[in-house]
């Protein structure tokens, strides 16, 4: 290998922006940019998140010192050597919604599936992985998440609307409603991202797992995976109107220990917005969208069965096959326009 | 609070809590009241004596002919683990509400089964399976009737923690809280600090985390062992311990006529075993045409048996076969308690299936197309049929059921409230069998 070559990947290796957490100790030994792709430590619940995140931010703060040096020198001779240039911040917004009317918890929304139902949430969460910013040519450049020991790991991050007010008793104060992180400079004219946690973080030991992945609101201990989305509502005859998306079909294979090990329904909602301005935009995150096709006078209560009739129409909304491949593309999730008072509520 | 702020919160409670005589004096007799080998330590001693942290190497007091249990490498056995996971076991703080614990619907009495037909969780809400037994529990590879990821007690134990449908200690949201309460208790600062010891590589490893309490039970219910019962006396050499009955039955229990012990073989009585040095470890699923609701093998939908996770039509209504032992003490029977006597239970196999003639369960077992391969009914006499309940009554260990080093461990208010609602929250059934 041609000298120039191995000095260019030298450095962008050091200069690869990291995907995980950055480990507090081998900074305070000038260890620099020792990467980790997960939290050794979990994080319990969003009660001690506040905290948490203030903690990480003075950890930055500290990494950004130490790290100026270096951090320089990427800068000054990457630009030069490589194709990598400067990182820019991204934050992709999400905005809950019952149809026009913005979420929130303990309201009631009228008009609602088939039988016009008034309902009344009391949760609302999902989770994300694996986003993408395109570029006009189609190119998909992933974005990479701060790491907050809270609401963002690896490259999942758990969005979280309700606010534990009203009927959201059993919930916390805190939200998050912006995927935050960082993204090489360009021009992009669209986004791309994964509903749900991956595969292969899907199904370990909660007791073990790092913050959002760690909450068990959003565990499905009984599947041994995750809850990728969690939305729940009472409607004004007293019905349960319940969405818990998350994996079926999941079995070992032979006598693996680690379990399982296949999914025959996934159930991961992969959603494209093409002229999306991630910075003037939000991605609209829409309840009566879900349940435009159930209604009635029964629960409608969606564990993501394949035998339950109530999934049948909010798979439907969320373009995943149901017993047969998916005839149209997902409805839950769309762009909308940000209006200056979004972004002005948005921080 | 942080884990960061709790873990110096405990650790600063160690040093008050190993001052705290009293509660040390509470701590050894209790211990001391439990029959336990008197070469254990406490942990407590060994905190407060600060000599030696060397662990004293795990032994198992396995019965006459047992195999060891697999033991996970990252949750070693150890006796302070142990003894941290029988107090959390039988802890009602590990409720939402504060009532209910693991023995809840576990209990010592009952081979730790539950005499209801379906488990009723912390809030009323009543499951659509019976609480297992988890006598011997260490040597299955599969837990639970139905599901087969799940494999290790750790986990497990997380479903009626967290799990909402249904809701079961119902504390789904609510791991602050949890960790709170368990790390507010002085004696839990002892118990997890002897459990967990520290390495001094930093200050969290003093921390009540969700991963030492899922452990710590994990290791208790390991401890949970069960063989000695009059066939184990049989087995080893005691021509009187069973009846003439009992032998008879056993002959018949063994047979090709009543094939019982194609899936319910080997030490253990269930074909779903594993230990050290098996090799393979086995997990099976059978359908015993318990129902046939269409006529093309559907069970009742709260119970679709091995296809609620396989998602595959033929294993509808496939559960895994329990272990005998101790099945006198476990009434009532099948996934849904829906045969209340072992009478009963061999009823449903000499005629190769439940017929059910009316109601919405309604069908012929028999003609159930997904029923196992053994299960084709035979002739029984009334003789043959006692017979093999005094068999099966023979595997009942009553040392088991009054186990000192299994029972409740708290003795103050805890206990009380224990007891009140394990007695009072079975609206329709009764329960008059705490200790």
């Amino acid at each position: 290998m041609p000298r120039a070559s191995v000095f260019a990947d030298a450095l962008s290796f050091l200069c690869k922006p990291c995907t995980g957490t950055i480990d507090e100790y081998s900074i305070s030994t000038h260890t620099f940019m020792n990467c980790h792709t997960v939290l050794s430590a979990p994080v319990y619940s969003k009660a001690s998140v506040a905290t948490r995140v203030a903690r990480r931010t003075v950890a930055k703060r500290d990494i950004v010192g130490r790290g100026f040096a270096a951090i320089a020198l990427c800068a000054l001779v990457s630009s030069s050597v490589s194709a990598q240039g400067a990182t820019r911040k991204v934050a992709l917004r999400f905005q809950a919604m019952v149809g026009a009317e913005p979420f929130a918890c303990g309201k009631s929304y009228s008009g609602v599936g088939t039988s016009n139902a008034t309902i009344t949430p009391s949760d609302f969460a999902f989770y994300v992985h694996d986003v993408k910013l395109l570029t006009a040519s189609g190119v998909e450049v992933p974005m990479t998440l701060d790491q907050d020991g809270a609401y963002q790991n690896g490259n999942v991050a758990l969005l979280d609307f309700e606010d534990g007010t009203a009927a959201c008793s059993n919930g916390n104060t805190a939200v998050h409603t912006s995927v935050v992180g960082s993204a090489p400079e360009g021009q992009y004219t669209g986004v791309k991202f994964t509903v749900g946690v991956p595969f292969d973080r899907n199904h370990l030991d909660l007791a073990t797992q790092p913050s959002p992945l760690s909450l068990t609101r959003m565990f499905w201990a009984w599947n041994t995976g995750h809850k990728f989305v969690r939305f729940e509502a009472k409607t004004a005859e007293g019905k349960n109107w319940v969405m818990h998306l998350g994996s079926g079909g999941c079995m070992p294979t032979g006598t693996a220990v680690k379990a399982p090990t296949q999914c025959t329904n996934e159930n991961r909602p992969v959603v494209t917005l093409s002229q999306f301005d991630v910075d003037a935009e939000a991605v609209v995150a829409d309840v009566k969208s879900l349940f435009a096709g159930n209604g009635g006078a029964e629960n409608q209560v969606c564990m993501s069965s394949l035998k339950s009739a109530s999934c049948a129409p909010m798979f439907a909304a969320l373009g995943l096959p149901f017993n047969a491949p998916a005839t149209s593309p997902q409805t839950f999730l769309r762009k909308a326009s940000t209006s200056t008072a979004l972004r002005g509520a948005d921080k | 609070m942080n884990r960061r702020t709790r873990s110096l919160a405990n650790v600063a409670a160690l040093g008050t809590a190993v001052a705290l005589l009293s509660g040390a004096a509470g701590f050894v007799s209790e211990r001391a009241a439990s029959g336990r080998d008197a070469t254990e330590r406490s942990p407590l001693e060994r905190n407060a004596t600060g000599r030696d942290v060397t662990r004293a190497e795990w032994v198992w007091r396995l019965p006459k002919g047992f195999p060891v249990p697999n033991v996970p490498d990252d949750n070693p056995m150890s006796a302070e683990k142990v003894e941290l996971g029988r107090r959390l076991f039988y802890d009602t703080r590990l409720s939402g509400n504060g009532t209910f614990s693991c023995a809840t619907c576990h209990q010592q009495a009952h081979a730790f089964a539950d005499i209801r037909p379906r488990g009723v969780g912390s809030t009323g809400e009543v499951h659509p399976r019976g609480s297992m037994s988890l006598a011997n529990v260490a040597y299955s590879p599969a837990l639970t009737w139905a599901n087969p990821n799940m494999k290790r007690l750790e986990q497990q134990a997380l479903v009626p923690m967290f799990g909402e449908v249904p809701v079961e200690l119902g504390l789904s949201g609510q791991e602050d809280k949890l960790l709170a309460r368990v790390a507010a208790d002085p004696r839990y600062q002892n118990l997890f600090a002897a459990a967990f010891p520290a390495t001094g590589v930093s200050a969290d490893e003093q921390a009540v985390t969700l991963d030492r309490i899922t452990k710590a039970i994990a290791t208790f219910e390991r401890t949970i062992i069960t063989g000695n019962s009059a066939y184990d006396r049989a087995q080893h050499g005691d021509s009187k311990a069973m009846s003439a009955s009992a032998n008879r039955g056993q002959e018949l229990f063994f047979s090709e006529k009543m094939e019982c012990f194609h899936c319910h073989g080997g030490f253990n009585f269930t074909g779903t075993t594993d230990y050290v040095g098996k090799g393979i470890p086995e997990v099976e699923f059978h359908n015993t045409g318990l129902y046939n609701i269409d006529g093309k093998g559907a069970y009742p939908k709260a119970n679709p048996g091995l296809r609620e996770f396989s998602q595959r039509p033929e294993d509808e209504g496939k559960f895994k076969a329990p272990s005998l032992r101790n099945i006198a003490l476990t009434a009532p029977y099948m996934h849904d308690g829906s045969i209340t006597t072992l009478e009963g239970v061999i009823e449903h196999y000499a005629a190769g299936g439940r017929t059910i003639l009316s109601g919405p369960n309604k069908g012929v077992g028999s003609k159930n197309p997904n029923r196992a391969e053994f299960i084709n009914g035979f002739a029984i006499t009334p003789q043959e049929k006692r017979d093999i309940v005094a068999f099966l009554r023979s595997l009942t260990d009553s040392s088991f059921i009054k186990d000192t080093t299994l029972d409740n461990p708290w003795t103050d208010t805890l206990k009380a409230v224990h007891v009140r609602n394990r007695t009072s929250s079975a609206s329709s059934f009764l329960l008059n069998t705490t200790k």
